[in-house]
């Protein structure tokens, strides 16, 4: 933590190198954020490379109560919802009230899956879904939070996440069956 | 399971995932950050050394003292006591050696152009311009002449074309003008249009004859005066000065040995030593033969460049130029590790780099360093007949590129990455040189250089790495 300060001390102080190991220490990382936020890794780096310029440029907003990756988190995720609606691929996908519906289930499978195979599942999720299904399960926003992050009402935002954490689990369930990832819908 | 089960699964899993970046990212979020402050620097530099090298102009264009001198050597140098005629013709720039005395070759005659003035006076009109006075000692004014017409007869012959008047006076004058300093410049204002005044006349025989020829100018102690030659002598005077504080240029080249240096008097390697120690509990310090980093081997140095050179001072120069240096030397290491690796050194300082060395000495890895550098030398000439010399000053260097290694102590190996060098180095130059054949046309100077940096290579969370070369040079002058 006091070795981050120091870094972000020194990233104000326009000091370059500080400035790359700051990029170093969190881009693989927050490029994993980004690539759940959107279809490919070109776009995930678009993000990343957007989310970025945003840190150096408000990093003297930062105030050192918490960690500055999950600093850095946060504006990844709201650069990545910026690309999305600003994005014409993404934003007929976003609207969430044409999103097709799909069953709601209780169930709560072990996820055999590796990282990336999961990281696959959720991107082939519709853009709405996989909104929302990475605001709250992954990030842990509540559907207030959500709400308000994307314009929509909470129950919305609920009901959305409902579908789309029964839609993953039926992909996850289907995985296990043909033991091999697939695509499951087209992105 | 819960029903927040499935949630931390997925939490944890996305947690684990992450991807490299490919490298063009961190090369346009770059481009959107701000110049760095060092960069300032440059600026400071390049705007000190243009202020230097403005100072340096005027103060060489404006020098009043010199123009004052110029012009009280113009109004006292109307006599001439010397038995010789030196240097050249101001209108012609043809050199007349120094003290060929005036001959008496050509007799004159009757026909002859040189011919007093009928009028009484002594004033001789030549067939071109030249207007001359001749003074008798009897007399205070222009003497008259007794004689009339004045034909120089067979003593003197004056032969000029130019549009100068001289005023000669016989040896009769006051000991005062006698006795005034004789200013060789105003002996070069006697020939004109390259022909030559050959005054070989016996003045004793002037003055009986009044019959003006020429009087041995040397021989009779007559001063000669011309209005058109104090200009003359004023602009001559201004030449040989401008000639002596006028830029010089050339071209330089060197070459020599080049090595790292921990510090300038220090022995030790520019690679932390400590890096491959480790203390054993309750035992001693041990170091690990197989990690102890290898000292850097002496390469090569070579530069080219320009240089330009001034007078600054009766023995002093100013010289300035610009110098592309190359570096080069070896370095033992171990095998070569093709990995994205970051590497943590003090300060909080890291480098990622795509592939280090390990330690050991089954590879001989080449630091080469490519800079421009201005040098600023002050030269001082050690012998006033032997043109020996000493320079000593700073000069500023940019990195254009280095692939020089650091050692990075927790990890033991050696690793490169542009952004451990610093951009800027100070150095500081010494040397001696000697002008071979200095009265040649292009004079060829030669001698040696030591130069070390005294800033580092590499950024103080890094190491030390200060450069020091020995050179050879030679500098061939394109403009003496």
């Amino acid at each position: 933590m006091e070795q981050d300060l120091q870094l972000i001390k020194n990233c104000l102080k326009n000091d370059r190198a500080s400035q790359k190991q700051l990029y170093q220490q969190y881009a693989e990382v927050m490029l994993g954020v980004c690539y759940r936020y959107t279809k490919s890794m070109a776009d995930a780096e678009d993000v990343l490379q957007e989310g970025f310029i945003r840190v150096f440029k408000n990093l003297h907003q930062y105030r050192q109560d918490g960690e500055v990756g999950a600093w850095i988190r946060r504006i990844m995720v709201t650069t990545a919802l910026n690309f999305l609606k600003r994005n014409a691929k993404y934003q007929n996908d976003l609207a969430f009230d044409k999103i097709e519906m799909h069953p709601v289930t209780d169930e709560n499978p072990e996820i055999i899956l590796n990282t990336k195979e999961l990281a696959s599942l959720i991107q082939q999720l519709p853009t709405g879904y996989q909104t929302i299904f990475n605001l709250h399960a992954v990030e842990g926003y509540s559907h207030v939070e959500i709400g308000q992050l994307l314009g929509i009402t909470d129950s919305t935002s609920r009901s959305q996440y409902a579908r789309a954490r029964a839609l993953m689990i039926t992909w996850i369930k289907k995985y296990y069956s043909d033991n091999k990832l697939q695509h499951y819908a087209k992105p | 399971m819960q029903n927040r089960e499935f949630e931390k699964q997925v939490q944890e899993k996305m947690e684990e995932l992450h991807f490299t970046p490919a490298d063009a990212v961190w090369d346009k979020v770059e481009a959107t950050l701000p110049a760095e402050k060092k960069r300032r620097w440059i600026i400071f530099v390049l705007l000190f050394m243009f202020v230097l090298g403005g100072a340096l102009i005027l103060w060489n264009n404006n020098t009043p003292d010199k123009k004052q001198q110029l012009a009280s050597n113009a109004q006292s140098s109307n006599t001439v006591n010397d038995s010789t005629v030196k240097n050249t013709s101001p209108a012609t720039q043809e050199p007349i050696a120094d003290n060929a005395p005036i001959k008496n070759e050509i007799p004159v005659t009757a026909d002859s152009p040189l011919q007093a003035n009928k009028s009484g006076g002594n004033k001789i009109q030549s067939a071109g311009h030249l207007k001359i006075k001749i003074k008798n000692g009897d007399d205070d004014g222009d003497a008259t002449n007794p004689g009339g017409d004045i034909i120089a007869k067979n003593k003197n012959q004056f032969s000029t074309k130019g549009a100068s008047k001289i005023k000669v006076q016989s040896p009769q004058q006051s000991s005062e003008e006698k006795e005034k300093p004789v200013a060789p410049i105003v002996e070069t204002a006697i020939v004109i249009n390259k022909e030559t005044i050959i005054a070989n006349a016996d003045s004793a025989a002037a003055k009986k004859d009044s019959l003006v020829a020429v009087t041995k100018i040397a021989a009779t102690d007559s001063s000669v005066t011309t209005k058109k030659d104090t200009a003359a002598i004023v602009k001559k005077q201004k030449e040989n000065a401008a000639k002596k504080t006028k830029w010089q240029y050339g071209i330089e080249m060197a070459a020599g040995t080049f090595n790292v240096k921990n510090d300038l008097f220090s022995s030790s390697s520019v690679y932390n030593a400590n890096a491959a120690t480790y203390t054993t509990p309750g035992g001693p310090v041990v170091i690990q033969p197989n990690t102890t980093p290898n000292k850097p081997l002496p390469g090569i140095a070579l530069s080219i460049g320009a240089y330009t050179q001034k007078n600054i001072a009766a023995r002093w120069k100013f010289k300035t130029g610009i110098n592309y240096l190359f570096l080069s030397n070896g370095l033992k290491v171990g095998s070569k590790v093709d990995s994205s690796t970051n590497f943590n050194f003090d300060m909080n300082k890291s480098i990622s780099a795509s592939s280090y060395y390990h330690s050991g000495s089954s590879v001989t890895y080449k630091n080469r360093t490519h800079l421009v550098e201005i040098p600023l030398l002050f030269q001082y000439q050690l012998s006033k007949k032997i043109p020996v010399y000493a320079e000593a000053g700073p000069g500023i260097a940019y990195l254009l590129h280095s692939n020089a290694l650091v050692y990075n102590t927790s990890s033991q190996a050696y690793v490169a990455d542009k952004n451990i060098y610093n951009k800027l180095i100070l150095s500081f130059n010494a040397g001696f040189g000697i002008t071979l054949a200095p009265k040649a046309k292009l004079p060829v100077t030669t001698g040696f250089m030591f130069k070390y940096g005294a800033g580092s290579l590499v950024k103080n969370s890094f190491g030390k790495q200060h450069l020091a070369n020995g050179l050879f040079y030679v500098r061939v002058p394109l403009k003496k």
